[in-house]
C-alpha cells in the first residue's frame, strides 16, 4: 500500500522533473548535489566534502554534500542510480557497496553508475595482542595452517565484510581453509582490537587508524597488510606478497560516480575536474590526516580494475560459503 | 595538564560558547513546556549538531539536557504539570507550595540545588570515568553482554509501575532492535522488503514518533479544561531560598551523591534517580509530613539527584559506549557521528574533547542559575501564546527532524508508524523509556551474545568462564530472582498495597 | 477492552516467532539469525500471557497512576485518529508538494482543529512553517524538498 502510493507519487515527481530537465552541455550549469551514502562526520563523508570544496572552487558552482544514509549505504547507492542524469547529481561509491549483491540484498553495483574516478584504496591489517607469541606474519599463518580450528579471529563486523574478504582470499591462497577458522563477529574493527586487548581473541582485522589508540598504548601490534599496497603510516609493515609470497588482494576502493545515463561530454568534464582535484596537495594532506592513503587508477583502466576487484570478492565469498 | 589546556582552548571559542547559550535557551524552553522532555530537546538539536564541531555538538547536548532537567520543575510548580518525567516525583509538593504562595521558594531551592547536583555529577564524571576506562580495557563481549543485560534488567526493577509492563516494554524495544541485517551474517530480518530498513530502524525518526506524537495527541485536544489553577511567582527567587538550601545541606549532598551513582548504573537515569532519592528522603525524614519544610526537603533532594544523574550517566556512555539513560543513548550516536568513539580508549583518542565536555558540564550548570531565573520570569509571557499555535509548531519541527536524520522522507513514515505505536503503548500504560532503551541496546546485546557464543563454539556456559563476567552474571541472577519472586507473590495474591510514591 | 492489548501482544509475539524460525541457518556461526528474535518473541508471549492473567485477577491489577490520564475518553481517541490521519497525508504528500506546501497545510489544519478560527489558523500555519523553513534550510542547509 505504502510502496504503491510512493511509487505513484514518484512517477508524478519524475514527470514534473523531466519537463524541466536541462541540456547540460556546459557542466556544471547549476548547483550540483553530492550524494554520500554514509553519515556525516565519517571518513568517506570527510573526503567527499573536501572533494566538493575543491570542485566548487575550480568550477564556480555550489557543490552540496547530502548524506543519504540508511540500509548500510544501499539507500544512498539507490538514490544515485535513480537520480537525474543531467549532471546535477554526483555521488561517492565504494567496493563495499558492490559486495551487497553477493548477499542478495540489492542487485545494484558500480555497474549501474558511471565511474568518474577512484581516489583511495584501503586494506586491513592483521592485529595481535602485544603479548602474542607470534612475532611475524609467517609464524601466525603457519600456526593457523597447522591447526585452523585453534585460533579465534575477530573480523570486525559481520561475516563477509570487506576486511573478512581480504583475509579469506589471502588465507586460501596460503593453503588455509578459511571456513574452518573460528570467526567472531562484532560491532566493528575498533571493537575487534579491544577484544584482542582483553585477551578474548587471538587475531583481529583492523585498519591502522582504527587500532591507533590501542597501538599507542602498547596493547596491540600489526603483523602485516592484508593486501599489496604499503601503508604510508607504517612503511615497515610487510605486504602479503613480502611476508607470505601471496599475490592475491582485495581492497576497498572509494570513488566518485555519476548516474548511468549522464551525457558523455559532461562525464568527460567531470573526469577532468576530478583529476585536477585529486592532484592538489590539499587533497593529499586531508586524506593522510584522516589516515587514508591516496590511490588512483588511470581513466581507461577503471573498468578492468573494478571488475577485478568484484571478481576477487566473489571468489573469496565462495570460499566461506556465502556465495554458492 | 597539556590535555587540560587544550580542552580549555576547545571550550572557549565563539562557536562553542554561542552553542552553549543557544542550546541552553532551547533546553530551558523545551523543559518548561509540559510534555516536551529533555530527550526531545536533544532529538531536536540533533540535526543541528551534524554541522557543528565535535565539542560544540557535545556542548549542545550537555547544556540542553541540564537546562531541560531543571526547567521541567517550573511548569510542575506553576500548573501541576511536570515538564519532564524526572520532575514528576515532586510535582505535587512544589505545586502545593505554589498554591500556598511559596512558589518562589520551591523553585529557588530547586534551581540552586540542581546546579549544585549537576556540578557534583560532573566531578563524578571526571574522577570515575578515567579509572573505569583502565578497567574497561579488560572487558570482552562476555562482560559487555552481562553489563548490558544488567542495565536492561534495572529498568524493569526501578522503572516505577508494574514489572510486567516494563518487561513488555523492554522486549518490544529489543524486538524492534532486531530489524535489519542479522548481526553475524547478512540475513535481512523483519524488513518487509524495505531497503531502508536493512541497517536497522532509523533511531531519530523512531524516537521523535514514539515520544512526540502521543504527547501531541494529548495537547491537540480541543481545550475545554481551562479550569486548572495557575500559580504566579512572587518574591525573590534566589535570595529567599538560600536559607532553605543551607538547612537541607546534608540531605542535598547525600542525594546528589546517590543521584550520580544511580546515573552511572547503565539503564537507570534521572527519572529513576529522582524517584529513588525522593522515596528515601521521605522514609528517613525527621520532619513532620505535609509541612512546608517537609515538602521543600523532598523537592531539594530529588532536584539535586536528577541533575547529578545527568553527569553520572555520561560515565558508562563514554567509557563503555553503553548509555546510562535514554539521553546519553542519543549522545552516543552524536559522538559517533562526530568521530569521537565512546569506549575505554576515548581518553587517549579524544582526550582534549573529553575534558572539554567536563568543563562544559560545569559551565552549563553555572549558567543554569541566570537562565532558569529568566525562564521563570518569562513563564507568564509564555503562557500567553495561543495554545493552538503550539501543536503545529512542534509538529513541523518534528517532521523536519525526522526527515533530516537521513535526508529521506522514509524518516517521516517511520515517525508516523512509531507515533501510532507510541500512542497504543501509552494508552495501555506501557512505559516508553524502557522501549527506547531496549531498542538502542538490542543490537549490541545480540552482538555480544553472538560473539561470545562464537568464541565458545556455541556453549552458553562459556559466558561464565571469565571472572568479571561471572560476577556480573551473579548480579543479573540476583536481580532476576527478586523480580520473579515479587511477581509470583503478586500473582498468588498476598499483595501488599503498593502505592506509587508521591501521591 | 483491557484484554485486547495482551491478546494482540501474544499474537504479535507468535507471528514474530514464526517469522524468526523461518530464517536460514547460519553455516558459519553457532548462533542462527533467528535465535535471538525467537527468544525475544517468546519473552513477549510470556509477558502478554501474564498480563492477560492479571486482567482476570482483580487483586493483581497494578495501581493505576493518575498522571497518565488512564481513562482515555472519546475525544482523545478522535484527536488521535485525526492527528495520525493528518500525519499520513503529510507523509504521502511530502515528496510531491515539498516541505512548505505540505507542512503548511498541516499546520493550518491543526491550528484550526484546536482553535476553530480560520484567519488565526492561517496566520499561525504560515508563520510557523516560514520560521522553521528559514532556520533549517537557510541557516543549517538541510536539503528540504
Amino acid at each position: 500500500m505504502l510502496r504503491g502510493c510512493k511509487a505513484l507519487l514518484g512517477a508524478i515527481t519524475l514527470a514534473v522533473g523531466l519537463s524541466g530537465a536541462a541540456k547540460a552541455a556546459d557542466w556544471p550549469s547549476g548547483p550540483v548535489e553530492v550524494i554520500v551514502p554514509y553519515a556525516a562526520g565519517g571518513g568517506t563523508d570527510a573526503t567527499a566534502r573536501f572533494l566538493a570544496q575543491v570542485f566548487q572552487e575550480k568550477l564556480n558552482q555550489p557543490f552540496n554534500v547530502v548524506n543519504r544514509t540508511g540500509g548500510g549505504g544501499i539507500v544512498g547507492l539507490e538514490a544515485l542510480v535513480n537520480a537525474k542524469a543531467d549532471g546535477s547529481v554526483i555521488g561517492v561509491t565504494s567496493a563495499d557497496l558492490s559486495t551487497f549483491k553477493w548477499f542478495g540484498q540489492t542487485t545494484l553495483t558500480y555497474r549501474d553508475v558511471a565511474m568518474v574516478g577512484i581516489y583511495n584504496m584501503a586494506f586491513p591489517t592483521l592485529m595481535v595482542a602485544e603479548d602474542s607469541p607470534f612475532k611475524t606474519a609467517k609464524e601466525a599463518f603457519d600456526a593457523i595452517k597447522a591447526d585452523p580450528k585453534k585460533y579465534k579471529l575477530h573480523i570486525g563486523s559481520s561475516i563477509g565484510n570487506s576486511y573478512h574478504i581480504s583475509f579469506v582470499g589471502i588465507a586460501a591462497a596460503y593453503g588455509i581453509n578459511p571456513a574452518e577458522v573460528p570467526t567472531v563477529t562484532g560491532t566493528g574493527a575498533v571493537n575487534g582490537v579491544q577484544e584482542l586487548a582483553a585477551g578474548a581473541v587471538d587475531f583481529s582485522l583492523a585498519a591502522l587508524a582504527e587500532a591507533d589508540a590501542l597501538m599507542r598504548s602498547g596493547k596491540v601490534r600489526p603483523l602485516l597488510v592484508l593486501g599489496q599496497e604499503k601503508a604510508s603510516a607504517m612503511p615497515d609493515l610487510p605486504t602479503a606478497k613480502e611476508a607470505l609470497d601471496v599475490d592475491w588482494q582485495f581492497g576497498v576502493w572509494r570513488g566518485v560516480a555519476a548516474p548511468k545515463n549522464t551525457d558523455p561530454a559532461v562525464l568527460e568534464k567531470m573526469r577532468t575536474a576530478f583529476a585536477e582535484a585529486y592532484a592538489t596537495d590539499q587533497f593529499k594532506q586531508l586524506m593522510s590526516a584522516q589516515g587514508f592513503d591516496v590511490f588512483t587508477v588511470p581513466q581507461d583502466q577503471i573498468e578492468a580494475f573494478v571488475d577485478k576487484s568484484e571478481a576477487a570478492a566473489g571468489e573469496a565469498l565462495k570460499q566461506i560459503g556465502v556465495v554458492k | 595538564m597539556e590535555t587540560l589546556v587544550a580542552a580549555v582552548g576547545l571550550v572557549f571559542t565563539s562557536e562553542v560558547l554561542l552553542t552553549v547559550i543557544a542550546s541552553s535557551f532551547l533546553g530551558i524552553v523545551m523543559g518548561a513546556i509540559p510534555g516536551l522532555t529533555a530527550l526531545m530537546a536533544l532529538a531536536l538539536i540533533l540535526p543541528f549538531t551534524f554541522y557543528m564541531s565535535p565539542v560544540a555538538a557535545a556542548a549542545a547536548m550537555v547544556s540542553a539536557s541540564a537546562m531541560a532537567m531543571t526547567a521541567g520543575d517550573i511548569p510542575g510548580a506553576l500548573m501541576r504539570v511536570p515538564g519532564t518525567p524526572a520532575s514528576a516525583a515532586y510535582t505535587m509538593d512544589s505545586y502545593t507550595l505554589g498554591l500556598e504562595g511559596k512558589a518562589h521558594r520551591a523553585l529557588g531551592v530547586g534551581i540552586i540545588v540542581s546546579a549544585f547536583g549537576g556540578i557534583l555529577g560532573a566531578i563524578y564524571l571526571m574522577l570515575i570515568a578515567p579509572t573505569l576506562a583502565e578497567v574497561a580495557f579488560y572487558f570482552s563481549s562476555d562482560e559487555y553482554f552481562w553489563l548490558t543485560l544488567l542495565g536492561l534488567s534495572c529498568t524493569t526493577l526501578i522503572g516505577g509501575g508494574s514489572t510486567i509492563r516494563s518487561a513488555i516494554a523492554v522486549f518490544i524495544g529489543l524486538g524492534l532492535g532486531t530489524v535489519g541485517l542479522s548481526v553475524e551474517g547478512g540475513v535481512p530480518r523483519f524488513t518487509g522488503g524495505y531497503t531502508e530498513l536493512l541497517g536497522g530502524i532509523p533511531l531519530i525518526p523512531a524516537l521523535i514518533g514514539l515520544f512526540a506524537v502521543p504527547e501531541l495527541i494529548k495537547m491537540a485536544r480541543p481545550v475545554a479544561d481551562n479550569a486548572a489553577r495557575i500559580v504566579k511567582v512572587k518574591g525573590r527567587l534566589f535570595l529567599d531560598s538560600i536559607a532553605d538550601v543551607w538547612r537541607y545541606k546534608r540531605g542535598i549532598l547525600a542525594s546528589s551523591n546517590l543521584g550520580a551513582v544511580i546515573g552511572v548504573v547503565p539503564g537507570a537515569g534521572s527519572d529513576v534517580a529522582a524517584w529513588i532519592t525522593y522515596g528515601l528522603s521521605r522514609r528517613f525524614t525527621k520532619l513532620k509530613p505535609e509541612t512546608t519544610e517537609w515538602r521543600l526537603q523532598g523537592v531539594a533532594n530529588a532536584s539535586a539527584a536528577n541533575n547529578a544523574a545527568l553527569g553520572g550517566a555520561w560515565v558508562p556512555a563514554l567509557v563503555f559506549g553503553i548509555p546510562g539513560d535514554t539521553l546519553t543513548a542519543l549522545v552516543i550516536s552524536v559522538l559517533y557521528v562526530q568521530g569521537i568513539r565512546p569506549g575505554p580508549s576515548i581518553f587517549t583518542e579524544s582526550g582534549p574533547e573529553v575534558f572539554a565536555i567536563f568543563i562544559i558540564f560545569i559551565l552549563a550548570n553555572i549558567l543554569l542559575l541566570p537562565m532558569a531565573w529568566m525562564c521563570v520570569r518569562a513563564m507568564n509571557l509564555l503562557m500567553q501564546v495561543p495554545r493552538y499555535a503550539i501543536v503545529p509548531m512542534i509538529l513541523t519541527v518534528c517532521v523536519v527532524g525526522a526527515y533530516a536524520a537521513d535526508n529521506d522522507s522514509f524518516g517521516i513514515w517511520v515517525m508516523v508508524v512509531f507515533g501510532i505505536l507510541g500512542w497504543i503503548l501509552e494508552s495501555n500504560k506501557i512505559p516508553l523509556g524502557p522501549v527506547v532503551l531496549g531498542f538502542i541496546l538490542g543490537r549490541p546485546l545480540e552482538q555480544y551474545f553472538v560473539a561470545s557464543l562464537q568464541k565458545y563454539g556455541g556453549d552458553p556456559f562459556g559466558l561464565l568462564t571469565r571472572p568479571t563476567a561471572t560476577a556480573l552474571a551473579v548480579c543479573v541472577g540476583i536481580l532476576w530472582s527478586f523480580q520473579i519472586f515479587s511477581l509470583v507473590r503478586n500473582l498468588i495474591g498476598t499483595r501488599r498495597s503498593i502505592k506509587p510514591q508521591g501521591e | 477492552m483491557e484484554r485486547v492489548f495482551p491478546i494482540a501482544l501474544i499474537c504479535a509475539g507468535a507471528m514474530a516467532f514464526y517469522t524468526a524460525r523461518s530464517y536460514p541457518k547460519s553455516m558459519f556461526s553457532p548462533v542462527d539469525p533467528g535465535t535471538f528474535p525467537s527468544l525475544l518473541a517468546a519473552g513477549v508471549m510470556v509477558c502478554g500471557l501474564l498480563l492477560l492473567i492479571g486482567t482476570f485477577r482483580k487483586t493483581a491489577q497494578p495501581v493505576a497512576d493518575e498522571d497518565a490520564s488512564a481513562n482515555m475518553g472519546m475525544s482523545e481517541f478522535m484527536t488521535g485518529v485525526a492527528l495520525i490521519g493528518v500525519l499520513i497525508l503529510l507523509a504521502l504528500s511530502f515528496d510531491v508538494l515539498g516541505f512548505i506546501e505540505s507542512c503548511g497545510a498541516v499546520a493550518v489544519a491543526l491550528a484550526y482543529l484546536q482553535s476553530r478560527r480560520i484567519i488565526a489558523s492561517i496566520v499561525t500555519g504560515v508563520l510557523v512553517v516560514a520560521v522553521v523553513y528559514v532556520v533549517f534550510k537557510t541557516l543549517l542547509a538541510v536539503p528540504l524538498p
